[in-house]
């Protein structure tokens, strides 16, 4: 045989031409010369044991393969449970916590019932939020824009990233335009306005008496719904709400409905206030606007803190946010 | 045929009695897998080309194994254990393409 002009490529050729071990052709050989046939039978015990070792290696090696992918599931179930457990939990601290207040509503029923201080007392839990309260009212909801959905940017930052969401100082706004309209109970996704809660930031997520809110952002406020929809949307948080849908696309409705509930607020039990000794003392009436309750707008830059009425802080904000 | 049946059965009593590997053992699998394989396509060819051997189709199988786990081993001894893998991997991967080629010249005419 000639060399080949690939001679240095012969061992890529030999795999390439001569794949089949050549012991085959050997054997075969060996047993033409013996006057058999070239190929023996496949159906031998020796074959049949081989091809049972093979079969079993390739399921071991699949499952195998499958095992390592199983601990991260079993990892994942496992946290999935100790959520569910959680939650569970919650549930029913929550439940009992239902059942003591009950309680407390019974025993103060027993208590102050013939005095008629509870009727005070509801008054008075109505006007500071403490109470669970329903009525007339108006539901504004706000989203973030599509565009923004799933963008991790700050809401409208110096960046420009990220216009379309909805920050606190936006709820800031409305919120003190339905009180200014009017407004005689707010709750924001749940969250009580009471006379301690504020809303800010923190980071990019929107605070409500420190509790984080998920978007979609529905702020409900008691009131006389047709006058408290025709005011908020004349003053200037309405055309405020107007310019987030129609400049970055952030969706809002404002929707009058005949019965809302807002759910009852925290009120911390005060241990060291007294109550100033005052020659005229002031009874607050129960129909009477809370006129107390103030939203916090604490640590917002664009928003100036503000102590003035509600309508005169609604301007003011407006007017000292830059957009 | 019979061994396509012992092949299944192999198959079946892997996934049934599912023993578990010891830890020591499995880096050699995968490659202990396509020397399997190798040596399979080549005894199915030999078959077809009418020059098969039951105890070289055997003896095959189990050097290509231990061949194979060998190198790997030595490879992880010396701290170049993927390499060798690799190298193992292309040869034997050059083989099973080959083979199968000639056994779909056989089986297609193609």
């Amino acid at each position: 045989m000639s060399p080949r002009v690939d001679e240095s490529m012969s061992l890529i050729t030999e795999l390439m031409e001569h794949p089949l071990e050549p012991s085959y052709e050997a054997a075969a050989a060996q047993r033409r010369e013996a006057g058999l046939k070239p190929a023996t039978s496949t159906a031998t015990p020796l074959v049949l044991l081989t091809a049972l070792v093979v079969g079993l290696l390739l399921a071991l090696a699949s499952v195998n393969l499958r095992a390592a992918s199983s601990v991260v599931g079993q990892t994942r179930l496992r946290l999935i449970e100790q959520i569910e457990a959680g939650q569970a939990r919650g549930d029913e601290l929550k439940g009992k916590v239902t059942a003591i207040d009950g309680q407390i509503a019974a025993a103060q029923q027993a208590a102050l019932g013939p005095s008629g201080l509870l009727q005070r007392l509801a008054e008075l839990q109505v006007a500071t939020g403490a109470r669970a309260v329903t009525g007339p009212g108006v539901r504004v909801t706000l989203d973030d824009a599509a565009s923004a959905a799933g963008s991790n940017a700050d809401p409208r930052g110096s960046t420009g990233f990220g216009a379309g969401r909805v920050s606190a100082a936006d709820l800031q706004i409305i919120v003190n335009g339905l009180w200014a309209a009017g407004a005689e109970a707010i709750d924001v996704n749940g969250q009580r306005l009471t006379t301690r809660a504020a809303i800010r930031f923190a980071g990019q997520a929107i605070l409500v008496d420190f509790r984080p809110l998920t978007r979609p952002y529905q702020i409900t406020a008691i009131g006389d719904a047709r006058q408290l929809a025709s005011t908020f949307s004349a003053s200037p948080a309405g055309s405020y709400l107007k310019a987030l849908g129609d400049n970055y696309g952030i969706p809002t409705s404002v929707k009058i409905e005949a019965e809302v509930t807002c759910p009852a607020g925290t009120i911390p039990a005060m241990a060291y206030t007294q109550p100033l000794p005052s020659t005229s003392t002031v009874t607050v009436p129960p129909t009477s606007k809370p006129t107390s309750t103030r939203v916090g707008v604490s640590s917002t830059p664009t928003t100036a803190r503000t102590t003035s009425s509600p309508t005169k802080k609604a301007t003011t904000t407006l007017t000292e946010t830059p957009r | 045929m019979i061994p396509a049946i012992g092949l299944v059965v192999g198959i079946v009593l892997g996934l049934v009695l599912h023993p578990t590997v010891p830890l020591w053992l499995q880096p050699y699998l995968p490659i202990a897998v396509i020397a399997a394989l190798d040596a399979v396509f080549g005894g199915v060819r030999a078959v077809l080309d009418g020059v098969f051997n039951d105890k070289v189709f055997v003896v095959s199988f189990l050097s290509n194994v231990v061949v194979a786990a060998f190198i790997v081993f030595l490879g992880d001894q010396l701290g170049v254990g993927s390499q060798l893998s690799t190298g193992v991997v292309v040869v034997l991967g050059i083989r099973i393409f080959s083979n199968v080629a000639a056994i779909r010249r056989h089986v297609f005419k193609a």
